[in-house]
């Protein structure tokens, strides 16, 4: 374990190729515990395929991911990096939370049931305290009279709170959210993205794709950039904003926003 | 007519019965078959993939009424001839003719199972897999509770027909002697020699058992249905 304060996230030279396209190449960058880290850039620069990599949806080729301290999807053998055991990649991802671009509720579970899903059979909680636990998520995406909707009957916006209440019911160390608001309405986007502010304002440590670049801005206290899969500005939001590190940098905030 | 259905109803009420009840243990072999096929089907490892597709190539070609035999005439004579004692005792089961055609019925329906059931997993999108390792679930834990119950409302209504298939291939069956709806059609033909009445009144009880389990099969359908905002 990492002393508190300390990075909960270490990214060190990271790869992942699909084909002979490098996706992500070489990308190193730490996250500390409190902190609130945005990713932009362009499409296709390999956002997404970072952020898998992290809790091993994508498995990475190249490099090391520490979580909390931990190797993740690899453990060392006579000195040789090989796959770990799928149960220790499992035990990392119940320290991460991850909210999805499309939300990805199980349709054939209701909200409440969504949200114990994980505590109950995953955690092993008794289901009352998992429930409770559930509500009190619920309540902090203000979708407290959803509990017994399905999810086929909300609306997006309320979709991804309830996708970020089930994250959230498992307690993470850090939650990484994949452009979270990508698939919205624009009405519905604001919701979102007040639930999300006030994550970061309670001091959950996040991680988050997007191209809200004004979102960004507002909430984040670093700033990584992205493109053609590498990591080409890691700074602070203000220093960021205020002077963007190269005119392609620029000239994209300026498209943009 | 008349006469014929008032003298034979209760005997052909008991065929159709012992018919359904054949159908109910070959669709419940049929799918502990089709749910372990499938499941090699869909798996990670190359063996088990070919030992499944196999299995499925294999008995979806013979029709039933070879496999009947095989198993009933085949399997047993091939044993008692074999000379080795435990093959011999582990045959012995398929002297009962239910048995019998339960196998043979549940393995050739198995594959048709396992078809409908692979479709119906991989129909459940690949996210859902994705949201359920994302909270720490295991491979097992995801196919329990977030795949296979997606996959089996996917694959309900053709595992309905495929039980109607089932049924109707329980007429074969009357070739070994089960005394299901054909084997007693059969034998009020040569009781009255009115085949025309024994084997239309035999024709009657299948369709009203198909209506039957139609609306069964369309009633937990709807039971099982998930709400949506336009419901």
């Amino acid at each position: 374990m990492t002393a508190p304060g300390g990075p909960i996230l270490t990214v060190e030279k990271v790869g992942r190729r699909f084909g002979p396209h490098f996706a992500v190449e070489d990308v190193s960058f730490t996250v500390d515990r409190g902190e609130t880290v945005a990713i932009l850039g362009p499409s296709g620069s390999g956002k997404t395929t970072l952020l898998r990599c992290i809790n091993f949806l994508t498995p990475y080729e190249t490099g090391r991911i520490h979580v909390a301290g931990r190797l993740v999807g690899y453990r060392d053998k006579d000195g040789r990096q090989v796959r770990d055991k799928e149960s220790n990649v499992a035990d990392i991802r119940k320290r991460i939370g991850f909210v999805f671009q499309r939300f990805n509720l199980f349709p054939h579970r209701t909200v409440i049931q969504n949200l114990i899903e994980g505590p109950v059979y995953v955690l092993g909680l008794p289901r009352a305290e998992a429930v409770e636990r559930a509500r009190k998520a619920l309540s902090m995406v203000g979708l407290s009279d959803k509990e017994d909707a399905w999810p086929d009957q909300l609306s997006g916006g309320q979709q991804q709170r309830v996708g970020i209440a089930r994250a959230l019911c498992m307690e993470p160390e850090l939650i990484l959210f994949d452009e979270a608001t990508s698939s919205l309405d624009p009405e519905l986007v604001g919701e979102v993205l007040a639930v999300m502010r006030d994550l970061a304002r309670s001091g959950m440590t996040m991680l988050i794709v997007t191209h809200e670049i004004a979102f960004a801005r507002d909430v984040a206290d670093r700033i990584l950039f992205m493109e053609n899969g590498r990591l080409i500005a890691d700074e602070p939001a203000a220093a960021f904003f205020a002077a963007p590190p190269t005119p392609r940098i620029a000239q994209f905030l300026a498209r943009s926003s | 007519m008349l006469s014929f259905a008032q003298t034979y109803f209760p005997l052909y009420l008991q065929g159709a019965l012992i018919g359904i009840g054949l159908t109910i243990l070959a669709m419940s072999g049929a799918l502990a078959i089709g749910l372990v096929v499938a499941l090699g089907r869909v798996s990670e490892t190359v063996a088990l993939r070919r030992l499944a597709a196999v299995y499925v190539a294999l008995f979806r070609g013979v029709p039933p009424l070879v496999m009947i035999y095989i198993v009933y005439f085949g399997l047993p004579a091939w044993a008692a001839s074999s000379g080795i004692e435990w093959l011999r005792t582990a045959m012995l089961p398929l002297d009962n003719r239910v048995v019998s055609a339960t196998i043979a019925l549940s393995v050739i329906s198995g594959a048709y199972a396992a078809e409908i059931l692979r479709a119906a997993i991989q129909a459940v999108p690949v996210e859902q897999r994705e949201a359920a390792r994302s909270i720490g679930m295991s491979h097992l834990m995801t196919l329990r509770r977030i795949i296979l119950p997606q996959a089996f409302r996917i694959a309900f209504p053709p595992l309905g027909s495929e039980f109607i298939i089932i049924l109707k291939g329980t007429s074969l069956v009357s070739v070994i002697g089960v005394s299901e709806l054909m084997r007693t059609a059969q034998l009020a033909a040569a009781a009255t020699f009115q085949s025309l009445t024994a084997y239309s009144f035999a024709a009657l009880f299948y369709v009203a058992l198909v209506i039957v389990i139609q609306i069964i099969v369309y009633l937990l359908e709807r039971w099982m249905h998930l709400p949506t905002r336009s419901a």
